[in-house]
């Protein structure tokens, strides 16, 4: 199945109007922190990481939703996923190449980003990055673009276009913090803990959440963010070995 | 494989009320160019994606050269070849690197024969070039070059002729004419009852999901209504003398002295019958030939003029 990955890379890459736009989309933010550096009398190296790091992350996970739904949806939508059923390749396979060519796909977007940050960390100078800043400025945009990216995949793989794929993975991933927070509130605490976004942010910042009365912790949370990642990739699988193409 | 490259039997297919293919039996000879016809929505591609096993039948069984589908799908596949619909590829990819992506799939021996594919479905100038600026028949013949990368045995073609202009549907004939040549089968399904006619060896005809008819294109084409033509100066009175003689059937006049004479067998002595009762009841032939029937004729005589041109 290995042999699959530069075809999927290729398509995954070669949607230029998704890739490269969610390259630039990244990368403004990054720029933006670099002309901060650049422009700000107050600036320093360790403000810049840290100041990129939230912004590349914020944007990184639009991105990975846009590009995840539409990897989930393209091949349906356009006609050509009975063609690559037609090569008699399992379906599964064809399921899992995506979700292992996405993170891929994800940091080729978010590394010029990263990179114009840590330019900016050296031209701000002052007080420098500790490493600990510098590792989640690639891990925290990364792991969550690979946990939104597989999120949208899945819901990308239940539709047949690519706009409505993403438009309801753009509301499905910003409602489930909403909806989480309502459960939260008026039904369990316990089950809000487990959504996805709760789990995931626990993930992606490394920390564990403490409520009102009670804590998640870090390896609960990645215990039912395995669960989850599982169960949406199996969603998918399911899906495609049923469908008529 | 066996002397039958596709066998169907008894397949239906429902969707909810409606069957798109009802009790379908047929057995598709191998090496040999096989044409399904069918006005639109009849259930032609909703058999072929049953036969590649894209969709699930309701009943039946399916088995392509030599393996059922679905429970040996993938060794069926690994000997056909396909355009289902229409070709699909993408668009922002050039033709070759189309290509590329699909003999990943296969293996690295269909990679090797991108560049044949293309050359063979003359799009080797247009290789280098993204799908998007590509034209309905070029994509059509991008499909054929697709369906061949596996070197299949067996290649399924749903409309394949679409988009094609007059000098393309000449070589697609001819590129059918050479697979069949080369030991290949085809399976094509069209309404260009033309070109099937110049194509096809064999013929099925299907209405409502049923076949109505199946046979060689000679077979159903001289299975069909044999007539003679003749026109003299005075079609009603020419049609009575000749009415009800033997060997005759339905005589029709039309205001310009045309007949039309419905005959059981077409003969030279029933034309020289013909031509004797005119001359000898002082009615002058102008003109006194055989009617051949076209596929087209016939598809409409058996599926009741049913058909979406």
């Amino acid at each position: 199945m290995i042999d699959l990955l530069p075809a999927e890379f290729k398509r995954q890459i070669g949607r230029k109007g998704s890739f490269y736009g969610s390259m630039v989309w990244v990368g403004l933010f990054g720029l933006g922190v670099l002309i901060w550096a650049i422009v700000s009398s107050t600036s320093t190296g360790d403000v810049a990481v840290e100041s990129g790091t939230g912004l590349i992350t914020f944007a990184v996970i639009l991105a990975a939703i846009v590009v995840g739904a539409t990897a989930g949806s393209y091949d349906v939508a356009e006609g050509t996923m009975r063609y690559l059923v037609l090569t008699g390749r399992p379906r599964w396979q064809l399921v899992i190449v995506r979700v292992l060519a996405l993170p891929v796909t994800v940091t080729l977007i978010a590394l010029p980003a990263i990179g114009l940050t840590l330019l900016a960390s050296s031209i701000a100078g002052g007080v420098a990055p500790s490493g600990t800043e510098v590792f989640d400025l690639f891990y925290s945009p990364l792991m969550s673009g690979l946990l939104y990216g597989i999120l949208s995949l899945a819901i990308g793989m239940f539709l047949k276009s690519n706009g409505v794929a993403i438009a309801v993975a753009v509301v499905l991933n910003f409602a489930g913090l909403l909806i989480a927070g309502l459960i939260y509130e008026f039904v369990s605490r316990d089950l809000a803990n487990g959504f996805f976004p709760i789990v995931a942010s626990v993930v992606i910042e490394r920390e564990a959440t403490t409520g009102a009365d009670e804590t998640l912790s870090l390896g609960t949370s990645i215990v039912i963010l395995i669960v989850w990642l599982v169960a949406l990739v199996g969603a998918s699988l399911g899906r495609v070995q049923r469908a008529e193409y | 494989m066996t002397d039958h490259v596709i066998r169907l039997n008894g397949v239906s297919k429902r969707f909810g009320s409606l069957t798109a293919v009802d009790d379908v039996t047929v057995d598709v000879p191998a090496g040999r160019c096989f044409a399904w016809l069918g006005p639109n929505g009849c259930g032609k591609t909703t058999l072929i994606r049953m036969m590649l096993g894209l969709a699930r039948s309701n009943a039946g069984t399916i088995e392509v050269c030599g393996y059922n589908v679905p429970a040996q799908t993938a060794d069926a596949l690994a000997n056909v070849g396909g355009i289902v619909e229409e070709p699909r590829f993408y668009p922002y990819l050039t033709g070759r690197a189309n290509l590329q992506v699909w003999a990943k799939h296969y293996g690295p021996e269909a990679a090797a024969r991108i560049d044949h594919c293309l050359d063979r479905v003359g799009l080797i100038e247009r290789a280098d070039d993204t799908v998007k600026t590509y034209s309905l028949g070029m994509r059509q013949r991008l499909g054929v070059a697709r369906a061949l990368l596996n070197d299949p045995k067996l290649l399924i073609l749903d409309e394949p002729t679409n988009g094609l202009d007059p000098a393309g549907l000449a070589e697609f004939r001819d590129l059918i004419r050479e697979f069949v040549d080369e030991g290949r089968s085809v399976f094509i399904s069209s309404h260009i009852l033309g070109e099937v006619q110049k194509m096809a060896d064999d013929v099925a005809i299907i209405q409502h999901g049923k076949m109505v008819a199946f046979g060689s294109v000679d077979e159903l084409v001289n299975a069909g209504k044999q007539k003679i033509y003749a026109r003299t100066s005075d079609a009603e009175t020419a049609a009575k003398h000749i009415d009800g003689s033997p060997g005759i059937g339905l005589v029709t006049a039309d205001e310009h002295g045309g007949l039309t004479i419905e005959v059981e067998q077409v003969s030279d002595d029933l034309l020289k019958f013909v031509g004797k009762a005119l001359y000898d009841n002082n009615l002058p032939v102008f003109s006194l030939y055989p009617i051949h029937e076209t596929l087209e004729q016939r598809f409409l005589d058996l599926t009741d003029g049913e058909v979406s041109l």
